[in-house]
C-alpha cells in the first residue's frame, strides 16, 4: 500500500515538474494540458473512453498531446486521418504499429479490412504485447475524415473501451466543432475539450519563443509588436505571423547591425520597416517566395532594378498563342453575355433595343458578373470567335485542339452535361482582370462587348 | 421511328494487325528505284544532322533554369539528418520546399522538358526521383502508388543484397509510412557494409539524397487530392527530406487556386520562369533554317505557315520541328531532283553519281528551264542533249547556290540589325520576320524596305553610329572571303563620322543665302510665293553630315542589293527550298470539318464522278442518299421532323422516276430504308442528335435556327 503511495507521490512530483517544462515550451495553454493531465491520471487508471479536441489550426493541439504521451511513454498510436484512404488502412497502421512491426518486413504484418477483425485483433495484440494494464492511447488526427469513410468507424472507435474490454482512450483531434460530426445514430458522446484561439498578447509570448540570440529581448518584442500590429487584421493564424516575423526581421535588425539607428530608437526603426512590412501584406498566406528569394527581391529592388517577380498582375500574368487569347476573349463573352444579346453585340444590324428589352436589361443588370460564369455551347462560342476574330480563320483542327488546351491550362471549364460528345459546354474560368489584359494585348476592347457594361 | 439505335451501335473497333511501315517501300514506289533508295539515304542523313542540332540546342536553352532548379533541389535538405537529436531539431525544414517552375502554354513540349529534367535530377542531384501526371492520379491511393513504385523500384537503388527488398515492396502498405521506414534503413546507417553502395551514395549524392517528386501538370490536378498528398507528405517531413516540383503551365496563381491557405502555408514556394518558348523558336530558326550549314530551306510559304501555327495555334517548339521533319520528308519524297542536295564538298560526287534519268528531272524543273529557254540557242541544244555539259552546268549553279548562302545571311543580319529599332518596324522586328520577307520576293524592291531606307536616312549621328558598330559585329569575325572588305569598309565610315566637325562648311552656302536676300527687297507679293515655292522645291543644301549619312546608306543599299537576292532568281533554287505550302497545310492544319462539309455538300468534288457535277445548291435524285438527307437537313431549324424529313427525301428521289406510279409501295420501304440509313449516317457524323424535347424529331447540332 505504501508502496503505491510513494510511487503515486513521486509520480505527483513528477508530473508537476513535467507541467512546468510543458507550460514553458506552450505558454498559454495552461488550462488545456492541466485538464489533459488529469483526465489521463495514473497510468493504470482507466481514461474517459473518448476525448475530442477541437480548435483552430495553430493551437497546439497535436503538439500538446503527443508531447504528454511521449514524455511519460504511454503506449500510443499516432494516425493521421488523410493518410487513410481507406478504413484498411486506418485499422492496419494502427494494429501494426501497436505490434511494433516494421514496416519493411511484409511477412508478419498484421492483416485486417473490417471492424469487427479491428476489435479482436486489438484484445488480441494488446494482450500479447502485455500493455493491457496501461491505458493505450490511439490519436486521430484530422478526425474529421472519418466522416468520410463508412458510418460505423466513428460510432466504434467512440465507444472502442466498451467494444474491447479493454483500458483504451481514443482521442480524436479536428479543426471543427463536434456537432458538426453528429451524422449517424449510436454516438458515444466524447469528452470535448477546446484550444482557444490566442490573444494578440499571447501570440507575442509564444513567437518570443523563438527570438535571436544575438538580439535584445525587448528589442524583438518591440518588433513582435509592430509586426502584428500590421498583419493583424488580416492574419491571425500563428504559423503564418511567424513565418512572416521571420521574413522581415533581418531587415529590420539592419539599421542596428550598420549603427545607423541605435536598438531603442524605435520610431526610426518603424519608418525603416513600414513600406516592407506593407508589402508583405500583399501576399500574405501566398507563400510565393522563400525567404532567400525575397531578400533577393529587396535587394534588386534597392538597386533601382524593376522586380522582375512582383505585383499582383505579373502574377497572373500568361502568354497564350494569338488565336487561343481570341478563343479565351470569345470564351468570356459567351460566359457574361446573355446569348439574346449576341445579336445586338456581333450582327451587323441588330442594334435595335426596344423599351421592353431595356427595362429588362435594367433588371439584369451588374447580374451577369455577380453570378459567375454561365455555361455555353461550342456552337456559340465558335460564332462569337469567328466574329471577333481579324481576317479569316479556317476551321482547322488546331483551333479546335486549342480549346481543349486551354480547358487543360484551368482557363475554360468543362461543363458536365448529359451528352458530352455531341454538344461539349464550356465555362470561362478567368477573371474580368484577366480578359482585360489579354484583350489589350490583341487591340480589342473587350468592355465594349459585355452587356453589363455598355 | 428510332434512329437513336444507330450505326454507332453496331461499330467495332478492330485492331488488326499493325504494320510495321517501312520508308524505303514508299520511296521504291516513286519511279526509279534506285534514285528512290539515295534519296531516302540523303533524306535521312540530312534529318539526322538537324536533330542533332536541335537537341544541343535544347540542353544549352535549358541548361541554365535547370542549374538553378537543381542547386535549389540539392541544397534545400541540406541540414536533413535522420539522427533525432534534441540540437538537430532547429534545424528542421518544417515546410516542403517547393520549386514553382513555370513552364509556359506550349504543353506539348512539356513532355521533354520534365523528362529531360528528371534525367538530370537523377544524374545530379538524387537516385529517389518520382514524376507523377494528373492522368495517372486521380484518387490519392493512385498517387501514393505512383510514387512509391518509382522511388522504391529505382534501379540505382539496389545493391545485391537489397534484392529481397524489392519482391517485398508489392505486399507492403502503400503509404508514406513505408517509404519512411524504408528510406530510414537505407541511410540511417553512416558505414553501410557494402563498399560498393557507399561510393554510390556519398561521392555522387549527399548522405541523405533528397526525395524529389516533380508534378509535370499541376492545373490539371483534382484539388482535393493534391491537397492531401501535400498534407500527407509534410507530416512526414521531418523522417523525409522531401522536395516538390511543380510544373505550372500559366501562373503561380493557379497554385492558390488549387490550395487553400492551410495547404500552400505548408509548402515553401520559390518560383522560377522558364525561357518562354518563342526564345527557343528563335534559336531554332537561327541555328537550323538560318544557316549555310543544312542546304535544305524553307521556302516562303511554307516558312510562314509553320511560323503562323507556332505563333497562332499552339506556341510549340516541337511541333514545329515536327513540321520542319515532315517538310524534309516530303520534300525528298515528291522532289525527284532533291537527289543533288548535299552538302558543298560532296557535291562532285553526287553529281558524277548521276544518271540520265536524274539529269532529265533537272531538265524538267522549271527554273532549270527558264534558263535554258533565256540562253543562246547553241547552248540550248547542249543544255538540252549533252549530259556531261548539264553536269557541268548544275554543278555550277549548285555551287553558286551554296556560296550565295553563304553570303546570304551575314548580310540579312546586318539587314536585321540596321531596321529592327526603326519606329513602326517596317520590316519586322524579329529576324525570322525580315528572313521571310527575303524569302518571297527581292527585297530591296519592296515598299518596306524603301520606308526603311528613307527611315534611316533620317537617323541621328548617335544613333547611325551605333547601329553601323553593332552591324560591323554582327557580320563575325570568321567573316566569308567575299565580304572581308566590308568591315574595314564601315570602320572608315565612323572613322569619317568622328572626323566630322573638321571639315569646315561649305562656303557657296552663305553666298547663295546672301543672294535669295538680296533678291528679296524688290520683288512683289506674287513674286515672292513663287520664289519661296522655288526655293523649296530645290534641294537643300546639305550638311556634311547629311551628306555621310546618305553615303552610308547608300553604301548599306548597295551591299543589300548585292547579296539580298531572292533565292527564287536562281537557277535550281527548288532543289534547296521546298515550298509546297498547301501540302503542308493539308497535313499539319487539316480541317476535317470543312472537309466533311465539303464531301456532303459537293461530293463531286471527291467522287469526281459526272452525275454529281451540278451547282452548289442544287438537291439532285443522282446524288448519295447522305448528301441528299444532308441538304436537306440544312433547311431546318433546331429540331427536324422525321416525317417531314422523310417526305422531302421521297420527293427528291423520285423525282426523276414519277412514272413508276405502281410500284409506289415495294419502292417506299426501299426508300425508307435508305433514308433511315442515310439519317444514320448523319448522326455518327455528329449532325444530329436523337431528342426527348418533341416525339419523332432529331435535333440539329450545327447551327439549327441560327
Amino acid at each position: 500500500m505504501t508502496d503505491i503511495q510513494e510511487a503515486a507521490s513521486e509520480n505527483m512530483a513528477e508530473v508537476d515538474n513535467f507541467k512546468e517544462d510543458l507550460n514553458k515550451t506552450f505558454p498559454c495553454r495552461q488550462s488545456q494540458i492541466n485538464l489533459l493531465l488529469s483526465l489521463f491520471g495514473q497510468r493504470h487508471q482507466y481514461t474517459y473512453s473518448s476525448l475530442f479536441i477541437y480548435g483552430h489550426t495553430g493551437t497546439g493541439k497535436t503538439a500538446v498531446t503527443t508531447n504528454i504521451l511521449n514524455h511519460f511513454k504511454l503506449p500510443h498510436v499516432l494516425v493521421n486521418c488523410v493518410e487513410c484512404y481507406s478504413s484498411r488502412f486506418l485499422y492496419e497502421m494502427i494494429l501494426n504499429s501497436l505490434h511494433g512491426n516494421s514496416v519493411t518486413e511484409s511477412s508478419d504484418l498484421v492483416k485486417c479490412d473490417n471492424m469487427n477483425d479491428f476489435v479482436r485483433m486489438f484484445k488480441q495484440v494488446s494482450q500479447e504485447k502485455g500493455i493491457n494494464q496501461e491505458t493505450i492511447y490511439i490519436v486521430l488526427d484530422k478526425a474529421e475524415r472519418l466522416r468520410e469513410m463508412e458510418m460505423n468507424i466513428l460510432p466504434a472507435f467512440l465507444r472502442l473501451q466498451e467494444l474491447t474490454q479493454q483500458n483504451v482512450c481514443v482521442i480524436l483531434l479536428s479543426e471543427i466543432v463536434w456537432e458538426k460530426f453528429r451524422t449517424g445514430s449510436g454516438y458515444c458522446e466524447p469528452f470535448v475539450l477546446h484550444f482557444s484561439d490566442y490573444t494578440n498578447d499571447q501570440l507575442i509570448e509564444i513567437m518570443m519563443l523563438d527570438h535571436p540570440t544575438e538580439y535584445d529581448e525587448n528589442f524583438y518584442r518591440m518588433y513582435l509588436n509592430l509586426v502584428l500590429s500590421v498583419f493583424q487584421m488580416v492574419c491571425r493564424n500563428l504559423k503564418e505571423l511567424h513565418h512572416l516575423a521571420k521574413l522581415n526581421f533581418q531587415r529590420y535588425a539592419e539599421p542596428v547591425k550598420t549603427g545607423e539607428a541605435t536598438a531603442e530608437d524605435t520610431r526610426k526603426l518603424w519608418k525603416n520597416i513600414e513600406p516592407h512590412l506593407k508589402k508583405a501584406l500583399q501576399t500574405v498566406y501566398l507563400r510565393e517566395v522563400s525567404s532567400s528569394q525575397w531578400e533577393k527581391m529587396q535587394q534588386s529592388i534597392e538597386a533601382g532594378q524593376p522586380p522582375a517577380l512582383q505585383g499582383l498582375s505579373s502574377r497572373s500574368h500568361v502568354e497564350l498563342p494569338y488565336y487561343s487569347k481570341f478563343l479565351l476573349i470569345a470564351a468570356y463573352l459567351a460566359s457574361y453575355n446573355p446569348a439574346k444579346t449576341d445579336k445586338r453585340f456581333f450582327a451587323k444590324h441588330g442594334g435595335k433595343t426596344s423599351r421592353q428589352s431595356k427595362l429588362l436589361k435594367k433588371h439584369e443588370r451588374a447580374s451577369n458578373h455577380m453570378l459567375g460564369p454561365k455555361p455555353f455551347a461550342l456552337d456559340r462560342m465558335m460564332a462569337i470567335f469567328y466574329a471577333v476574330v481579324e481576317g479569316r480563320v479556317a476551321p482547322t483542327a488546331n483551333i479546335f485542339m486549342q480549346i481543349s488546351s486551354l480547358v487543360s491550362l484551368n482557363l475554360l471549364g468543362h461543363v458536365a452535361s448529359d451528352d458530352q460528345i455531341d454538344s461539349p459546354k464550356y465555362k470561362c474560368l478567368v477573371s474580368l482582370d484577366f480578359i482585360k489584359s489579354v484583350s489589350r494585348t490583341v487591340n480589342f476592347e473587350v468592355m465594349r462587348y459585355l452587356f453589363d457594361f455598355v | 421511328m428510332d434512329t437513336g439505335s444507330s450505326v454507332s451501335k453496331g461499330c467495332f473497333a478492330y485492331k488488326g494487325k499493325k504494320k510495321r511501315v517501312n520508308p524505303a517501300d514508299y520511296f521504291k514506289a516513286c519511279e526509279h528505284p534506285v534514285s528512290g533508295a539515295s534519296r531516302q539515304s540523303t533524306c535521312d542523313q540530312t534529318w539526322e544532322e538537324i536533330d542533332q542540332e536541335i537537341q544541343i540546342l535544347r540542353a544549352d536553352l535549358n541548361s541554365k533554369i535547370f542549374d538553378d532548379l537543381l542547386a535549389f533541389t540539392s541544397s534545400c535538405h541540406e541540414k536533413f539528418s535522420l539522427d533525432h537529436d534534441q540540437d538537430h531539431k532547429e534545424s528542421f525544414v518544417t515546410e516542403i520546399p517547393t520549386a514553382a517552375l513555370v513552364t509556359g502554354v506550349n504543353t506539348p513540349d512539356h513532355g521533354v522538358m520534365f523528362s529531360t529534367l528528371v534525367e538530370l535530377l537523377h544524374e545530379r542531384v538524387s537516385p529517389l526521383v518520382a514524376l507523377l501526371r494528373s492522368k495517372d492520379c486521380n484518387k490519392v491511393k493512385n498517387v501514393l502508388t505512383k510514387t512509391l513504385g518509382q522511388l522504391l523500384q529505382n534501379p540505382d537503388m539496389f545493391t545485391d543484397e537489397d534484392d529481397d527488398l524489392i519482391t517485398n515492396t508489392k505486399n507492403l502498405p502503400c503509404t508514406l509510412s513505408t517509404l519512411s521506414a524504408w528510406y530510414n534503413n537505407k541511410y540511417k546507417q553512416p558505414h553501410s557494409p557494402s563498399k560498393k553502395r557507399k561510393s554510390v551514395s556519398t561521392s555522387e549524392h549527399q548522405r541523405y539524397p533528397p526525395i524529389v517528386i516533380v508534378f509535370e501538370d499541376l492545373e490539371s490536378w483534382v484539388p482535393q487530392i493534391l491537397q492531401d498528398f501535400i498534407t500527407i507528405c509534410s507530416n512526414y517531413i521531418h523522417h523525409l527530406p522531401i522536395v516538390f516540383v511543380f510544373g505550372i503551365a500559366t501562373s503561380v496563381a493557379a497554385v492558390h487556386r488549387l490550395l487553400p491557405n492551410t495547404v500552400s502555408s505548408l509548402l515553401c514556394m520559390e518560383k522560377f520562369q522558364a525561357p518562354p518558348s518563342t526564345e527557343y523558336l528563335t534559336l531554332v530558326i537561327n541555328q537550323i533554317i538560318m544557316t549555310s550549314k543544312f542546304p535544305f530551306k524553307l521556302g516562303s510559304k511554307v516558312f510562314q505557315l509553320l511560323l503562323d501555327i507556332f505563333l497562332y495555334h499552339d506556341f510549340s517548339v516541337l511541333n514545329f520541328i515536327k513540321g520542319l521533319q515532315f517538310c524534309i520528308l516530303d520534300h525528298f519524297f515528291s522532289f525527284p531532283c532533291s537527289r543533288i542536295l548535299c552538302h558543298h564538298e560532296d557535291l562532285p560526287q553526287t553529281i558524277k553519281d548521276m544518271k540520265h534519268h536524274d539529269i532529265e528531272s533537272v531538265r524538267m524543273t522549271p527554273s532549270f528551264m527558264r534558263y535554258v529557254e533565256s540562253s543562246p540557242p547553241k547552248e540550248q541544244i547542249a543544255l538540252l542533249e549533252n549530259d556531261d555539259y548539264t553536269k557541268k552546268v548544275i554543278e555550277e549553279f549548285m555551287s553558286q547556290m551554296n556560296k550565295y548562302h553563304e553570303l546570304f545571311f551575314p548580310v540579312l543580319r546586318c539587314l536585321h540589325c540596321l531596321v529592327s529599332k526603326l519606329p513602326k518596324h517596317p520590316l519586322g522586328k524579329q529576324l525570322r520576320e525580315v528572313y521571310s520577307m527575303t524569302l518571297g520576293s527581292f527585297v530591296c524592291e519592296t515598299e518596306q524596305y524603301k520606308d526603311a531606307i528613307e527611315l534611316l536616312k533620317m537617323m541621328s549621328k548617335d544613333e547611325l553610329t551605333e547601329l553601323m558598330k553593332t552591324s560591323v559585329q554582327e557580320l563575325g569575325q570568321d567573316i566569308h572571303n567575299d565580304l572581308q572588305d566590308i568591315p574595314p569598309d564601315l570602320e572608315s565610315l565612323l572613322q569619317r563620322f568622328d572626323t566630322l566637325h573638321e571639315i569646315p562648311e561649305e562656303e557657296e552656302d552663305t553666298d547663295s543665302q546672301e543672294e535669295s536676300t538680296l533678291h528679296l527687297e524688290k520683288t512683289d507679293l506674287h513674286n515672292l510665293r513663287k520664289k519661296l515655292m522655288e526655293a523649296g522645291k530645290k534641294s537643300k543644301k546639305l550638311s556634311p553630315y547629311e551628306k555621310l549619312r546618305l553615303e552610308v546608306v547608300d553604301y548599306y543599299d548597295n551591299l543589300f542589293r548585292k547579296y539580298l537576292s531572292c533565292p527564287k532568281s536562281f537557277p535550281l533554287h527548288e532543289v534547296f527550298y521546298y515550298d509546297s505550302a498547301a501540302d503542308v497545310k493539308r497535313q499539319l492544319n487539316s480541317s476535317p470539318r470543312s472537309a466533311v462539309q465539303t464531301a456532303l455538300a459537293t461530293p463531286h468534288h471527291y467522287l469526281q464522278c459526272k452525275c454529281c457535277e451540278m451547282e452548289p445548291g442544287i438537291i439532285s435524285s443522282m446524288m448519295p442518299d447522305l448528301c441528299i438527307v444532308y441538304k436537306l437537313h440544312l433547311e431546318c431549324t433546331q429540331l427536324i421532323n422525321l416525317f417531314d424529313w422523310l417526305q422531302a427525301f421521297v420527293t427528291v428521289v423520285t423525282s426523276e422516276q414519277e412514272e413508276e406510279e405502281g410500284k409506289k409501295k415495294t419502292v417506299e420501304k426501299v426508300l425508307q430504308a435508305r433514308f433511315i440509313r442515310a439519317v444514320s449516317e448523319l448522326q455518327f457524323l455528329g449532325f444530329i442528335k436523337p431528342t426527348k424535347r418533341k416525339t419523332d424529331h432529331v435535333a440539329r447540332l450545327t447551327w439549327g435556327g441560327c
